[in-house]
């Protein structure tokens, strides 16, 4: 076995916990205002998959979010993970891949770096654009959807899964890497190991962001259902329809 | 009664053996009583500290030693071991006692002051006693063999339970031929009140050498002694060490209410000061707290908690038994890591913390807080399943097991009005009123008894958050406390003053851990309002012919010890016909101390051997008390498919099928 | 107008033309082992990516195409070589781009898109003059058209990366897109072992056995590759039926193409009964068998 210390950056996201945002009943408006901000659960992923490597490899793990005032909330959860410094970087002011790459581009450039490691998609959007805009940007190859990492001196060997089977890959370094979900069990730090992570120094930076795009929202509400809605609460009555239909659709 | 009755003791041994006797005795006495010092001191517990302890808590331990010693409070709860050990413990009572007067008047009082207290009508009582002593300590002792014998029960039998037994069966018998002996070689008439060695003596032959007698006699002493001997200097290797450490835990024993875990650290004041440098639970045994510890020396290995237990019973490797004698075994050195040294990771996730192993202890050890300082540290060092992170990133995210929005809660003010300053008393629905189909069945069930019998009563819907029962059990004593402080001052917001729960859980968090935090309420259970209502009449029931048997929930019953409510509920309406384990013997449904949201690895599932218990009795309807025991049940009968067998009712259920109007 | 739709898998690339030759000219580009029917759907030309292809030179290639071609649309299925190759292309022309599309027009020089936002919750309908798209699995049924492409080959250059190994995967049968009937369970299962008590219907209905999120993912009680949702699999069967799905977001953002939906579960406040044309309330293990006997008979 190599023992290596990497420099392993990490890319936190944190967003609107979405399994709490209910829909305006009447409009069908998302309701965001009170929803708490939760760390994205592919960036928990990232954020073990590292340390665990450097846990058995050595390292230093920086972490970057961009993102907000409630950014350090999340910064603290990921020092009780593992992660050894912390860059907020303030100034997100909305979904858009391209401003997001860009301004964790230019400060990944400032580090140095083994691994860029991320999430390859998140719960709120999917866009899962992020890890080839920063392969683009940083011209670094890009191992995406991996399951396993395994670093050795030069290169680093990963297990990429897709639609329909697996393949192991491996480049140089530095390399960008996105993690898929199965990757790994992200731990769970305890409540008091959050309050002890949360007295550690967290460097906090604002980005300027101009977002110049040509998106015009035109209406952004939950889409109407529609089904019949036939409940019955007497199984005996529902069986006769439920075995037509089905029949029908054996057809 | 003639003046000249004395006891003829030790005529025929000569000095030098007498000499011998002297010297070991008091080595020997010195030598267990420097033991049992020693046993504490190894924990780091000096003599001036006992000294203290005992000058501050001598009435608590008198009375203490009593209950739980002498009067075997909790030894006699099973009547085959029990009747066993009080005639082995009484039995070396007084054959203890009879000896310390030998000595006293021959060894003592004649060589020193030329009189003796063995004469007379006391000492023909005396005789009488001590043969009485013998022959009980025979018959427990040969009661414990034929139990290890014939295992009718789970027994671990090593061997050195055999050579105690044994041993002492040779030391009373020992006993007996000598005294017999003796009458054979005098037999004065008032030897009769030896009744046992007096018959016996018969079977020395009538005209036998006097002098080889006396041969005999002294080398029939001479072992004896050193039977007695052997055995007194065995004891503290042995199961007999409980005797002097086992009475001491039960004296020196602090009780706190049962449903009350021990708390590791304040929350508020580790936020406030900013000191968090401490440890939480026990990585190894050395980090146990010095009750604990002094628990573990006092286990005497018995088995009752190992026969009692849920897990133990469903095959899974968790023995509530081999925890405590794991770490009695290591206790003075202390560096064996909790787990996997003591017990396995899937062990220390098996207890469902339903305290039937803390029912059962007869000399009071708490073997389930040893798993709970286990839990501590696996969370601590985020050892923790999968679904138990889940569990508690649920908690966190959303104040509930299922990770649904609070705001979901609010669906249930369909059926009770908002909690306000105007109400008498709140409605806690609990995680499973809120958001489990089942569980909201019952809370609208129990909110429509309540607005019938008109009740002034509110809920807090979003208001309310888990109260963080579970996470504590689990050992994540951080996020416990965090949801312990969001509901207390929810409580002070509404100057709440009175609390019904639906769940015995949350019952008995409110009523056992909240006050240490600050909370001030009455707490009642569901089970116990609804009892008062039907009992005052405000709800009439009629009364059908039903046969119902009933489910004790570990946390309404055993652990705060409320079993005639729902009695009371079930006879109202029906039969009630009781499953072989009930009461404060009632059997866990598995779901406790967080099971029901993860799984262990088990042979037989704990909810199938409940249920079974509930069908042997052949009663159409089990009534439960319990969210969670409702849901294991049911998940039960279905598996089992015993659904055409047998239906699950929770106990406001039950009363409203029954409703006169 | 002129676009082209990039896929590395022919399945969802003969979706994405259906839809988009109705809308524009278009082309398509393929990176597949072996290509078989790409050239049914409607593609004027079609472009065949060889060598062997990562997120880097498959972005190359297809930069080049589109450079000679001089497209005013860009199609990219969302796989995950499709996301990271739609991430480096709008990189790279330095153009905007929108995620996960499922409904597309163009009206004057807009265009109109329709993608889910809040992971599921909503439908986002925007509209911009974004040239750039990732598109959703399963847009439309795939439908062949009697003319060919004209096929032409793209020989790629050498990415930075190297396969190492190629490995198959075991359970590769399951094809939920296709399959016309479904049958789902979710966390109301209770346990793993309730699933032999579901077979008997997945079997009388000659059915598929998927399940939600919590049920492959994170009691995997499934293997992942029957997961129906957001996440997962999106799917269009005939006949949906959902046993014990509760009906978060997630699952329903997966099924909702479905043509008709079945939900059996305890609690009457489920959202899936929202998503469904026939509920029953009560428990699925007494209804599952009361169904398959009436299908019997």
């Amino acid at each position: 076995m190599i023992y290596l210390p990497y420099n392993i950056i990490v890319l936190i996201k944190q967003i609107l916990d979405i399994d709490q945002m209910k829909t305006n009943q009447s409009t069908g408006e998302p309701i965001t205002e009170g929803v708490p901000m939760r760390i994205e659960n592919l960036s928990k992923n990232a954020i073990e998959a590292a340390v665990r490597i450097k846990e058995k490899y050595g390292g230093k793990l920086t972490g970057i979010i961009f993102g907000g005032e409630q950014s350090s909330s999340a910064m603290k959860e990921a020092y009780a993970i593992g992660v050894d410094e912390g860059i907020v970087i303030k100034g997100y002011k909305g979904k858009n891949p391209s401003v997001t790459a860009r301004v964790l581009s230019e400060k990944i450039k400032t580090l140095p770096y083994d691994m860029v490691i991320l999430g390859n998609q998140s719960a709120d959007t999917y866009t899962g654009l992020l890890p080839g805009k920063l392969s683009s940007l940083l011209n670094v190859p890009l191992l995406g959807n991996a399951v396993s990492i395994e670093p050795g001196e030069k290169e680093v060997k990963v297990t990429r899964v897709l639609e329909d089977h697996n393949v192991i890959l491996k480049g140089n370094f530095p390399v960008i890497i996105s993690v898929s979900q199965e990757i790994n069990e992200p731990r769970l730090p305890a409540v008091l190991q959050i309050i002890k992570a949360g007295k550690r120094e967290i460097k906090m930076e604002t980005a300027s962001v101009q977002d110049s795009s040509s998106i015009k929202i035109l209406s952004d509400r939950a889409p109407k259902s529609e089904r019949k809605k036939e409940v019955y609460e007497e199984p005996e009555k529902a069986i006769p329809v439920l075995t037509r239909v089905i029949k029908e659709a054996m057809l | 009664m003639a003046a000249g009755i004395v006891s003829p003791t030790l005529v025929f041994i000569p000095e030098l053996e007498l000499i011998i006797l002297y010297v070991t005795s008091f080595s020997a006495a010195i030598f267990v009583l420097y033991w049992w010092y020693r046993s504490y001191r190894c924990l780091g517990i000096s003599i001036t500290a006992i000294l203290d302890y005992i000058r501050k808590n001598w009435k608590a331990m008198i009375s203490q030693a009593l209950s739980y010693g002498a009067f075997h409070k909790k030894t006699a709860k099973n009547a085959y071991a029990g009747v066993m050990h009080l005639l082995i413990f009484y039995g070396m009572l007084i054959l203890f006692i009879s000896t310390s007067l030998i000595a006293l008047s021959h060894d003592i009082l004649k060589p020193l002051f030329h009189f003796g207290i063995l004469t007379g009508t006391f000492y023909l009582n005396f005789e009488v006693w001590a043969n009485t002593g013998g022959l009980m300590l025979i018959a427990g002792l040969c009661m414990a063999l034929y139990r290890r014998l014939a295992k009718k029960i789970k027994l671990e039998s090593v061997f050195d339970d055999y050579i105690l037994i044994s041993g002492l069966i040779i030391l009373s018998i020992e006993g007996f031929f000598l005294g017999a002996l003796k009458i054979a070689l005098f037999r004065n008439g008032f030897d009769i009140y030896r009744y046992i060695e007096w018959y016996l003596s018969y079977i020395f032959p009538a005209g036998m050498n006097v002098n080889t007698a006396i041969q005999v006699y002294r080398e029939l002493w001479l072992v004896h002694i050193l039977t007695a001997f052997a055995l007194v200097i065995y004891l503290p290797f042995s199961k007999f060490s409980h005797i002097a450490l086992s009475w001491t835990n039960v004296a020196i024993k602090k009780f706190h209410p049962r449903g009350q875990l021990s708390t590791p650290f304040l929350l508020s004041e580790a936020l406030e000061t900013g000191n968090i440098d401490f440890t939480v639970g026990a990585k190894e045994v050395a980090n146990l707290s010095t009750p604990m510890k002094i628990d573990s020396l006092a286990c005497t290995n018995c088995g009752r908690c190992e026969r009692a237990c849920p897990a133990v019973l469903s095959g899974s490797d968790l023995d509530p038994r081999l925890v405590v004698q794991n770490v009695k075994a290591v206790v003075y050195n202390g560096k064996v890591e909790m787990v996997p040294g003591i017990l396995s990771e899937n062990a220390a996730w098996a207890c469902t913390t339903c305290q039937a192993c803390v029912e059962e202890c007869p000399v009071l050890i708490d073997p389930h807080s040893f798993v709970i300082e286990a839990r501590r540290n696996l969370v601590m060092e985020n050892k923790i399943s999968k679904e138990a992170g889940q569990y508690f990133n649920n908690l966190t995210n959303t104040q509930n097991p299922y990770g649904n929005s609070p705001s979901d809660r609010d669906a249930l003010l369909k059926f009770g009005p908002k909690y306000d300053s105007s109400k008498e008393v709140l409605y806690w629905a609990g995680c499973m009123g809120a958001f489990d189909p089942r569980g909201k069945k019952i809370a609208e069930t129990v909110m429509g008894l309540l607005t019938k019998a008109g009740v002034n009563f509110g809920i807090l819907g979003s208001e309310e958050k888990c109260n963080g029962e579970t996470a504590r059990r689990m050992g994540e004593e951080g996020r416990f406390q965090e949801l312990v402080l969001q509901n207390i001052d929810t409580f002070k917001k509404y100057n709440v003053k009175k609390i019904i729960t639906a769940c015995p859980h949350c019952y008995n968090t409110f009523k056992n851990e909240y006050p240490k935090f600050g909370l001030q309420v009455e707490v009642v259970h569901h089970s116990e309002f609804l009892a008062k209502l039907v009992d005052d009449g405000k709800l009439k029931v009629r009364k059908t012919d039903e046969t119902v048997t009933l489910h004790d929930p570990c946390y309404l019953g055993r652990v705060n010890g409320e079993y005639d409510n729902t009695r009371f509920i079930v006879s109202s309406f029906g039969n009630l016909k009781e499953m072989e384990k009930s009461r404060q013997n009632s059997m866990c449904c598995g779901a406790g101390g967080g099971n029901y949201w993860y799984k262990v690895k088990s042979q037989d599932s704990i909810s199938h051997l409940r249920m079974q218990q509930a069908l042997d009795t052949k009663a159409t309807k089990l009534a439960v008390a319990c969210p969670f025991c409702n849901a294991m049940m049911d998940d039960a009968s279905r598996s089992m498919d015993a659904q055409n067998k047998i239906e699950i009712k929770d106990i406001s259920e039950l009363i409203s099928d029954n409703l006169e109007n | 107008m002129r676009g082209i739709v990039f896929s590395d898998k022919e399945d969802i690339l003969s979706q994405a033309l259906t839809f988009f030759r109705q809308k524009m000219e278009i082309d398509a580009a393929i990176y597949s082992e072996n290509p078989q029917s790409s050239a049914e759907f409607g593609a004027k030309k079609l472009f065949f990516l060889q060598g062997t292809g990562f997120s880097d030179n498959v972005s190359d290639a297809l930069l080049s195409i589109i450079q000679k071609e001089n497209y005013d649309f860009i199609f990219i299925t969302s796989t995950a070589l499709g996301r990271e190759v739609a991430g480096i292309v709008s990189d790279k022309l330095g153009k905007e781009i929108i995620a996960e599309i499922f409904d597309f027009n163009i009206d004057n020089s807009k265009v109109k898109t329709k993608r889910f936002a809040w992971g599921g919750k909503t439908v986002a309908e925007e509209e911009s003059d974004c040239r750039i798209f990732t598109v959703m699995p399963g847009i439309v049924e795939a439908s062949k058209v009697p003319e060919k492409s004209e096929v032409s080959q793209v020989r790629m250059n050498d990415s930075k990366v190297s396969l190492v190994q190629t490995i198959p995967k075991s359970s590769s049968t399951v094809d939920l897109e296709h399959a016309g009937i479904i049958v789902s369970i979710g966390r109301g299962i209770g346990k793993k072992e309730s699933i032999d008590q579901i077979m008997p219907l997945v079997k009388a209905v000659k059915g598929e056995l998927a399940g939600s999120r919590p049920v492959c993912l994170d009691y995997q009680w499934l293997s992942e590759d029957r997961q129906v949702g957001l996440s997962g699999r999106k799917v269009k069967p005939k006949l949906y039926i959902a046993l014990g799905v509760s009906g978060q977001i997630q699952h329903i953002a997966g099924m909702r193409g479905s043509k008709t939906v079945i939900a059996i579960n305890k609690d009457k406040m489920a959202p899936i009964f929202e998503e469904a044309d026939y509920g029953v309330v009560g428990d699925l293990f007494q209804i599952v068998p009361m169904i398959v006997k009436a299908l019997q008979q």
